[in-house]
């Protein structure tokens, strides 16, 4: 059971991470060819996506317990701040109309509520497990 | 020692993929009806928003800017845009018989460059004589508008106290409308000064379509409602046939269009919604049919043991009501996910006036879909549940030996 | 108990392409008494009648004419939830062939008949019919992983949990060796010193030698030997 939050906890922290980039990316460039803020945004949640996906495999590839546990905390509080980051930690546009708050924002949100639960999770299971020897 | 036994528990747990797909199915159904039920009841209430919103009768801009559909696009569409036409015309066409209520409107749209990523459309009125703008920002805002003061549609990210910079003019936003889920959410509202100093502004930068324009002497709209005893079209008659170079459109034709498009969505998301239903009734229909006739067997065992013909079926219906609460509330959860969050993604993407309804609303469509999930796995079971009921023991396990 | 069948008959209709429906008796008028303490062998070939001569006692069959009293009292003019619930109580049926629910496992299977009506299951009776029956090692199995000899065994302390008053078995012995053939007469004959009224319907011939009173049934018609 662990195994396989584990394993889904790494494919939404991957698919957050490639999602933001291709998917539920922010605004494109303006006619002008300039970036907007909210471009700041989504290479901020790539990076801590990249970092949540990166944790997931190093705890599914762990074997002490207590080390993978801490490892999901800390996703967990990675996936918790990565929620704030657009709108809150940085700078969107101005109507809520555009792409980066109609699409990035709530995409990011339910990623980082689902990757918290699970981080959670794995977290709490694998703390708690016994040494295996 | 042992546990007490729940059968109906045991039989879903005992085979996990039926289980799931049962779950997953009933979880899709009650999915698409309340995505469904909430997309078309946003759309109806956008469309009543946008209607109010609108708030006058009759709309009279220049005749260029119909031909080039400007004003739909700027009125239905959130477009950025703006023409003028003389104030001449606006004194022509209040003195035409039949005209009641009557103010004038003028419009800019800020440049990309200034506070905002994007242009916003700027609508100046007249506080003397606007009866269309006014009532709604009282909601918000108590006082009257002073000069350089704005109010900003909800989807605008700025908030009371901010300043917004519209070709070198500061402007402090006094107050913050509520959503509308129009086009209006997105433009910004000033009194007549300051847009004429906006206005003015934008001509000096060179950075309007209208040069030499003074705008001491210009209006981009006039909004009117019929005058008591006068019909709506015979005002509209009147003025496009007595006054030159302007049009006059009634404002309910403008959100024909609109209607006829929301329309057209709200069928088709009905009748994907039927479809959906249709086939997931009948594979659940199925399922729980094929599920029982391959443990007659057993249930005829349960009645050897003492079952009695209702314990039976209501083995069988309570299997089909824990499927259609897990997957309803599964369903539910799902469709709340996807509509609530991406409402605005939902609204650009079908480009129609689009408000959530309030709180109050929702839950009661989500506990209504619930309801549907739940009853709808009852109905489904319930043939098999009868029939399982009638079944003659004797008959089938009989049925093994030959 | 006494288990008491009076002129029971049992009509059904067969339906023939060539000679359209017609009807046939598969037990004919009978009386036919089931006393206490007493384990009675019904012999017969397939298709004599026996089965349904059982069913019909057993309260799950009703019958075209007649009546099946229960210390008295008519079986079958009780309501179906309760004549279900006196089945429950003092009927202990082995029906034909494999009857274990397959999300059970072996030890739930025998407890069964205590949870339908939520009562507290007797679990040292069912540890002693698991050890008298040899599948006191299964009891966490699932009946998938049980051979047929092992499901009849467990269908029978099914049977036997409640300490029925009335045990009316179908072929018991049908999926056994001769060494689990003789343990399970044993215990019916066990069952019926204690007081128990036992019908065996089987048509094989060793369980004369542990018939109190033996029948024997031919196209419907039951005679007593």
């Amino acid at each position: 059971m662990k195994k396989i939050l584990n394993i889904i906890l790494l494919a939404v922290s991957a698919a957050l991470c490639a999602g933001v980039k291709l998917v539920f990316h922010a605004c494109p460039k303006t006619d002008a060819g300039m970036w907007m803020h909210c471009h700041d945004a989504e290479n901020w949640v790539c990076g801590l996506a990249g970092g949540m996906t990166l944790l997931a495999l190093l705890m599914l590839l762990l074997r002490n317990g207590k080390l993978a546990g801490v490892f999901g905390a800390l996703t967990a509080v990675c996936a918790a701040v990565t929620a704030f980051v657009p709108g809150k930690i940085v700078k969107m546009c101005m109507m809520d109309s555009m792409r980066c708050h109609a699409a990035m924002k709530p995409a990011v949100i339910v990623c980082c509520i689902l990757i918290v639960l699970l981080a959670v999770c794995c977290a709490v299971m694998r703390f708690t497990e016994k040494t295996e020897n | 020692m042992a546990k007490k036994i729940s059968l109906p528990l045991r039989n879903l747990t005992g085979k996990p993929v039926r289980t799931a797909v049962l779950i997953s199915l009933t979880a899709l159904l009650t999915l698409t009806v309340l995505a469904g039920s909430i997309i078309v009841s946003s759309l109806r209430q956008g469309l009543h928003s946008l209607e109010a919103r609108l708030g006058a009768d009759i709309m009279v801009v220049p005749y260029e800017a119909t031909t080039k559909s400007r004003l739909e696009n700027i009125v239905l569409q959130g477009n950025t845009g703006y023409f003028y036409m003389e104030n001449a015309l606006y004194d022509k066409v209040a003195a035409r018989e039949g005209v009641g209520q009557i103010s004038a409107q003028l419009y800019l749209a800020s440049a990309s460059a200034g506070c905002c990523s994007v242009p916003v459309q700027i609508i100046g009125f007249d506080p003397e004589t606007d009866f269309t703008i006014t009532p709604w920002i009282k909601k918000s805002y108590g006082k009257p508008l002073a000069d350089l003061d704005i109010v900003v549609g909800n989807d605008l990210n700025a908030f009371v106290g901010d300043t917004l910079t519209f070709y070198g003019v500061d402007c402090r936003v006094a107050a913050k409308l509520d959503k509308t889920g129009t086009s209006f959410d997105t433009a910004v509202f000033t009194n007549q000064n300051t847009i004429k100093a906006l206005i003015r502004s934008s001509v000096d930068r060179k950075m309007n379509d209208f040069q030499k324009l003074d705008p001491d002497k210009v209006v981009s709209c006039i909004l009117i409602n019929p005058a008591d005893g006068y019909s709506v079209e015979e005002v509209v008659n009147d003025i496009n046939i007595h006054v030159k170079k302007v049009k006059a459109i009634r404002t309910k034709e403008m959100i024909s269009g609109i209607s006829e498009s929301l329309s057209g969505v709200s069928d088709i998301t009905v009748i994907l919604i039927a479809a959906v239903w249709l086939l997931g009734i009948v594979i659940l229909l199925l399922a729980f049919t094929m599920s029982v006739n391959e443990r007659k067997r057993e249930f005829a065992v349960l009645r050897v043991i003492g079952s009695s013909r209702g314990m039976l079926a209501s083995v069988v219906l309570r299997e089909a009501l824990t499927i259609g609460v897990i997957g309803g509330i599964a369903g539910a959860a799902l469709a709340l996910l996807i509509v609530l969050p991406f409402n605005s993604l939902i609204e650009t993407q079908l480009g129609l006036p689009f408000l959530l309804p309030a709180a109050g609303t929702l839950i009661a469509l989500t506990v209504a879909a619930l309801l549907i999930a739940v009853l709808v796995s009852a109905l489904a079971s319930a043939l098999s549940a009868y029939r399982i009921s009638r079944l003659d023991p004797a008959v089938i396990l009989r049925g093994d030996q030959t | 108990m006494k288990l008491l069948a009076e002129q029971v008959s049992k009509e059904f209709l067969r339906e023939n392409r060539a000679k359209g429906t017609n009807s046939f008796f598969a037990v004919q008028e009978t009386d036919f008494a089931l006393e206490e303490g007493t384990l009675t062998v019904l012999m017969g070939r397939s298709g004599s009648g026996k089965s349904t001569l059982l069913n019909m006692l057993g309260g799950l069959s009703i019958p075209s004419s007649g009546r099946v009293l229960l210390d008295g009292n008519d079986l079958y003019a009780l309501p179906d939830r309760e004549r279900s619930h006196q089945r429950n109580r003092h009927f202990g049926m082995i029906p034909q062939g494999q009857t274990a629910l397959q999300s059970l496992t072996v030890l739930e299977n025998i407890l069964l008949p205590y949870s339908l009506y939520g009562e507290e299951p007797d679990a040292d009776r069912a540890e002693e019919l698991m050890q008298l029956l040899d599948i006191g090692s299964l009891r966490d199995a699932k009946p998938a992983e049980l051979s047929g000899g092992e499901l009849r065994r467990t269908a029978i302390a099914r049977a036997l949990i409640r300490r029925p008053a009335v045990i009316l078995a179908d072929e018991p012995t049908g999926d056994l060796d001769d060494e689990n053939t003789a343990a399970v007469f044993r215990l019916l004959k066990n069952a019926a010193g204690a007081g128990a009224s036992v019908l065996v319907v089987t048509h094989e011939n060793d369980a004369m030698q542990y018939a109190d009173r033996l029948y024997r049934m031919h196209a419907g018609v039951l005679t007593a030997e």
